[in-house]
């Protein structure tokens, strides 16, 4: 569309084992705006995280191969460029935040080296003192006290070693940035901390984001635009309120909804979504919901569903193509 | 904080590699006046009249810093040394020395009969007096320069005693200063070399004395260097690092013949190599059983395996080159398998096993392997027990074996060499031989007859050894030595004394 | 000054260790075959002469009486005199430890300078011919003792070559082929550890991180993934260390150093209690410190060490 940030074209990665190949990401595609908040929705298995590693072109080396498609990254599709290029775009341009901040930092560097080094990396031309500058402005804005620069990460907290991740992702004002499931690993009372911080700085910098989590929650509070993944590929793609407000919705898209437990309701039962995604080793021929959706029709074994959008609000799926497309 | 440490640290690090790292020995290029020798023993006393007496590996030191009244030469012959003449009265009991005039110990101090006594004396009581002083009463001063030695009785063999590593005449006055102690750590005799420096275990300088009586020695310096592994004393010598080796095997010996490089030489020593068996308690016990291990062995083939076929194989425990040594009528066993095999049958023998105990990593382990062999082919379960050392001279002592295959290295080339496991001051009662008593009684005789008369007490013992089947006998040890071809004057000695003072470069 | 404390302490624990080894060994070495007097004498001695040298020697007490006597001369520093040889114990170390040392020294010197680099290689390029050539090479050297390696070295470098000499200690090419055979086992343990230390460093977190930061892969290498992969290998530096003090025993002996091992092994052989209790509690002592000297090095290293717990 115009000046998408990130575009993301039918995109194919297969991870290559020994034993089998696993279709991780199929016929994948994605737009993000600049200073976008998409969500990016799905179970775990599902291929959030091998989009986020193919946009930084971080696969696993000899196991993750992108096979087919294209990302564009600011009009470059950056799949042909070559190492260098990438390594000026990450950590500068595109940042990712992961999971589990109590393995994400290096034992034996200080947490003030660890920011400052993404600032010798891509602002070499800075002065010492222009850079110190920058990092303790940063921890002051992720809500860390300057003097504790000089420590190392086992001496913080779970929540605040995510705080310091944060601003190691923040301090080169990237234009984009991945942040795969970053309040997962914390308890309840520091992710909703993490969110908060978060959300402050949403409005400071004007980075676009795609927030991977499978907690609906998160998404409703942050993200602006979500996109729905199962088994390698998008189902449904719309503005918050969309899919979150609206009737029309992708069965998966229903089911997730549906499995949020209501404290209000009488019934001691929850509603799961019945049986399993479908083995990743095995290229699916039709819809890859078919095996568990309740409103599975013939052609959804055949044919694959194509996305189709209403006023910005896509839905892969032959229920809506039949009443809509023709 | 951690900085301090790691610094710390780190100035630690670099400091172990700097302070450590021995002192360097010389390793000035080869002088055509000094050698060095590598042998595999560890000589570290250098006094032979303290309470520790000494033992065979200090031979090496001993017989380069000392001088005895008379030499025991490569061959076994004797030469005078301190004794310019001497002379044998007739009944065999009386020995008169007449003493070299002008020779000096290295402290300065002249040599005269007073050492001479004072020496004798005291290494008679000493604990090498008994076995290597035979029959020693006596020494009376005549004079300066002569002494009379008097025997209890006439014992042929007693010049080897004045030859024999507790023979080395020592300074009076010296000892009256610093004693047995300061004797041992400075000793100063009057040989043609000095004692300079020691590391036990690790190498001995000896210098060349310079007032020697003979004259000053060819080599004169000889560093003698301690290593225990033979291969790296083959490659030393193969590559020049060492000049000397001492004892080489004879297939060593073999492999040196081709390399012109190196010349070697061998000769027979005082040692006889045979297998005593024990014969007090256990399957040895019983003489049918000592006659079957007796008569299967096969002399010839052990000979080939060890020796190449080089080795003199002796009928009876004694060398050929041992004064008082008996020809005639000696009983004498040959392989016999049919006889072997009745012999077993008479015994009573159930397949116990038989255990043949030899020092580990010898040539003896191979005859001990050819034996085995041998005694397995008539039916003898024969083990063989390699030992170490110290496990072998303590289980020697306190005869716990079955039968013990070893070099019987004789300090005194005496035909009554035979008779050290029979002597009731060596092996007392259980442990000794059932026949014991008689063979000692035959061997008082033996030395205090005088030579011609007392050859026939000596047949008498190995004839006892043999018919009893005690001992078989299988072969005369010998000693080599090889060395770099421009050395002259090195030979291998008898009783592994190497006598420097003959050495020098091309 | 935690660090400090933590040291002293360390040291203050060799104490109850000293004791425990040197008892158990006294206890071993008296039930040991071989009667020192009748060595030391020969066998030309009578029995008599034999018996006085053991009243002598004190050897005709029990045991408890003798250990305790030995332990109070060690407290004054008395180690003794060698009871074969008559040598001064202490003295006699003194001389033969920088030898030990420094083959030693040289020897993990070598292990260490050859065998991490060639580690981390392997590990970076992982299945390629490097790889699977230092993985043969650590199967060679792991497998080969060091008596024969060490005889096929001196034959291929001192006789055939005339390279370098053949034993001895006299000038720095003596050094070399000790150090290496001595270092051949360490040399395999450090290929190994370090190539397995660092393909599990570079599968780490944080190593992903750095990546997304955009660090090229060569400032990953040293400046994230070097230091974590080496703190298991330190440890194992030590050990090598700690073991080749008292373990260069083959290798003396091949190459006639005149070291700890050469002079532990002839005392063993000969029942020399003495020099061998002696030479043990120097070598607990020696082998405790480094071993503190690498805890404290790890510490260094790794800033999640703290003394204070």
């Amino acid at each position: 569309m115009e000046n998408n940030l990130l575009e993301v074209e039918k995109l194919n990665v297969e991870y290559i084992t020994d034993d089998a190949i696993v279709y991780a990401l199929n016929d994948f595609s994605l737009n993000v705006k600049p200073g976008e908040k998409m969500g990016l929705v799905g179970e775990t298995g599902a291929g959030k995280t091998t989009l986020a590693l193919s946009i930084l072109r971080l696969l696993p080396q000899k196991v993750g191969k992108i096979v087919s498609g294209s990302i564009k990254y600011a009009g470059e599709n950056i799949l042909e460029k070559p190492e260098s290029y990438m390594l000026s775009l990450r950590g500068r341009r595109i940042s990712m935040i992961f999971q589990d901040p109590m393995t994400s930092l290096n034992p034996v560097k200080t947490v003030g080296d660890q920011v400052l080094e993404v600032l010798d990396l891509h602002f070499p031309q800075l002065s010492k003192e222009e850079k110190n500058k920058k990092v303790d402005d940063m921890f002051q804005m992720v809500g860390i006290p300057c003097s504790r620069k000089n420590e190392y990460p086992h001496q913080f907290s779970g929540g605040m070693k995510q705080r310091i991740v944060i601003a190691m992702a923040l301090i080169a004002e990237p234009e984009l940035l991945l942040a795969d499931e970053p309040t997962t690993a914390l308890d309840v009372t520091i992710q909703a901390q993490i969110l908060d911080l978060m959300k402050e700085l949403k409005q400071k910098f004007n980075s676009a984001v795609i927030l991977i989590t499978h907690d609906l929650g998160v998404v409703a509070e942050f993200c602006d635009s979500v996109a729905v993944v199962y088994g390698g590929r998008v189902v449904e793609l719309g503005k918050v309120e969309d899919i979150f407000l609206r009737d029309r919705k992708h069965p998966y898209t229903s089911g997730l909804i549906n499995c949020i437990p209501d404290l209000s309701s009488t019934t001691p039962r929850l509603h799961p979504i019945p049986g399993r995604m479908i083995d990743p080793r095995v290229k699916v021929e039709g819809c890859c919901f078919a095996n568990r959706c309740p409103h599975c029709m013939d052609i959804c074994k055949r044919k694959t569903p194509e996305m189709i959008y209403e006023n910005g609000h896509g839905i892969a799926c032959h229920l809506f193509s039949e009443q809509e497309g023709k | 904080m951690k900085r301090i440490l790691g610094i710390l640290l780190l100035v630690t690090i670099i400091a172990i590699p700097c302070f450590a790292g021995g002192s360097a020995e010389s390793t000035a290029p080869e002088n055509k006046d000094e050698v060095t020798f590598v042998v595999s023993g560890n000589p570290f006393r250098f006094y032979h009249l303290g309470t520790t007496g000494v033992g065979g590996d200090d031979n090496i030191v001993l017989a380069n810093i000392y001088d005895n009244l008379l030499c025991l030469e490569n061959d076994g012959s004797l030469s005078n040394a301190l004794a310019e003449s001497y002379t044998v009265s007739e009944d065999g009991t009386l020995y008169t020395f007449k003493l070299r005039e002008g020779v000096y110990f290295t402290n300065g101090v002249e040599m005269t009969a007073e050492d001479v006594k004072f020496s004798l004396d005291k290494g008679a009581v000493g604990p090498l007096g008994g076995a290597l002083l035979i029959n020693y009463k006596e020494c009376r001063i005549i004079d300066k320069y002569t002494v009379e030695i008097e025997l209890s009785s006439p014992y042929a063999a007693f010049p080897y005693c004045l030859a024999s590593r507790v023979g080395g005449i020592c300074c009076k006055s010296y000892w009256e200063e610093v004693g047995d102690d300061g004797y041992q750590d400075n000793p100063v005799g009057t040989g043609p070399y000095i004692l300079s420096e020691y590391a036990a275990n690790d190498y001995i300088t000896l210098i060349a004395n310079e007032n020697h009586w003979r004259g000053v020695p060819a080599i004169k310096k000889v560093n003698i260097e301690l290593v225990a592994d033979v291969n790296t004393m083959i490659l030393g010598l193969q590559n020049g690092d060492y000049d000397v080796m001492a004892n080489p095997s004879v297939d060593m010996i073999e492999r040196f013949e081709k390399d012109p490089n190196i010349s070697t030489d061998i000769t027979d020593s005082t040692g006889r190599i045979s297998l005593y068996l024990q014969a007090r308690s256990g399957i040895t016990a019983d003489l049918n059983f000592r006659r079957a291990v007796q008569y299967s062995i096969n002399k010839e083939e052990i000979n080939i395996a060890v020796n190449n076929g080089k080795g003199t194989i002796l009928d009876i425990d004694l060398c050929p080159m041992y004064s008082g040594y008996p020809t005639e009528g000696v009983h004498v066993v040959h392989q016999d398998v049919e006889k072997a095999k009745e012999y077993l049958a008479a015994s009573g023998y159930n397949g116990e096993p038989f255990g043949i105990m030899v020092q580990a990593g010898t040539t003896l382990e191979t005859a001990a392997k050819v034996i085995q062999s041998q005694l397995m082919e008539i039916g003898i379960n024969c083990e063989i027990e390699a030992v170490d050392n110290t496990t072998l001279r303590t289980r020697d002592n306190s005869r716990e074996f079955d039968a013990y295959l070893c070099d019987n290295l004789s300090s005194l080339p005496d035909a009554d060499a035979i008779c050290g496991f029979f002597k009731p001051s060596r092996f007392p009662e259980p442990v000794r031989y059932p026949r014991a008593d008689e063979v000692y009684e035959l061997s008082l005789k033996g030395c205090s007859s005088p030579a011609g008369e007392r050859e026939q007490y000596y047949t008498e013992i190995c004839n006892i050894t043999t018919d009893e089947a005690y001992i078989v006998p299988l072969y005369n040890g010998m000693t080599s030595i090889a060395y770099n071809s421009n050395l002259e004057g090195v030979g291998a000695h008898c009783l592994n004394y190497y006598l420097f003072r003959y050495w020098s470069w091309k | 000054m935690n660090w400090l404390k933590y040291a002293l302490k360390r040291l203050l624990m060799l104490i109850p260790v000293i004791i425990a080894v040197t008892f158990v060994l006294f206890v071993i070495l008296s039930f040991a075959p071989g009667d020192v007097a009748r060595i030391i004498l020969g066998d030309d001695a009578t029995q008599e002469q034999v018996a006085a040298l053991r009243h002598e020697m004190g050897l005709d007490q029990p045991l408890l009486v003798r250990y305790v006597n030995y332990m109070i001369d060690v407290l004054h520093f008395d180690f003794g005199t060698s009871w074969i040889s008559g040598y001064d114990i202490l003295p006699e170390f003194a001389r033969r430890l920088p030898y030990t040392l420094l083959v030693t020294t040289l020897s993990v010197l070598f292990a260490v300078g050859v065998g991490i680099p060639l580690g981390i290689a392997s590990a970076i390029k992982q299945h390629s011919l490097l790889d699977y050539g230092s993985t043969f090479l650590v199967m060679l050297l792991a497998s080969m003792p060091a008596f024969w390696l060490g005889t096929l070295c001196q034959i291929l470098f001192c006789l055939t070559l005339r390279w370098l000499p053949v034993s001895g200690v006299g000038s720095w090419q003596h050094y070399i082929l000790p150090s290496i055979i001595l270092g051949a086992s360490t040399l395999a343990t450090m290929i190994r550890m370090s190539r397995t230390s660092m393909l599990d460093v570079i599968k780490m977190d944080y190593i992903r991180t750095a990546r997304a930061k955009g660090a090229s892969e060569q400032k990953i290498l040293y400046h994230h993934a070097m230091r974590n992969s080496l703190i298991p290998v330190v440890t194992q530096i030590g050990i090598s260390f700690a073991g080749g003090i008292g373990g260069a025993v083959v290798t003396e002996n091949i190459f006639a150093i005149p070291g700890i091992g050469a002079m532990l092994i002839n005392a063993v052989k000969g029942r020399d209690v003495p020099v061998v209790m002696g030479t043990i509690i120097f070598v607990t002592i020696i082998v405790g410190v480094i071993n503190l000297i690498v805890d404290l090095i790890c510490a260094v290293v790794d800033p999640r060490i703290d003394f204070a717990a």
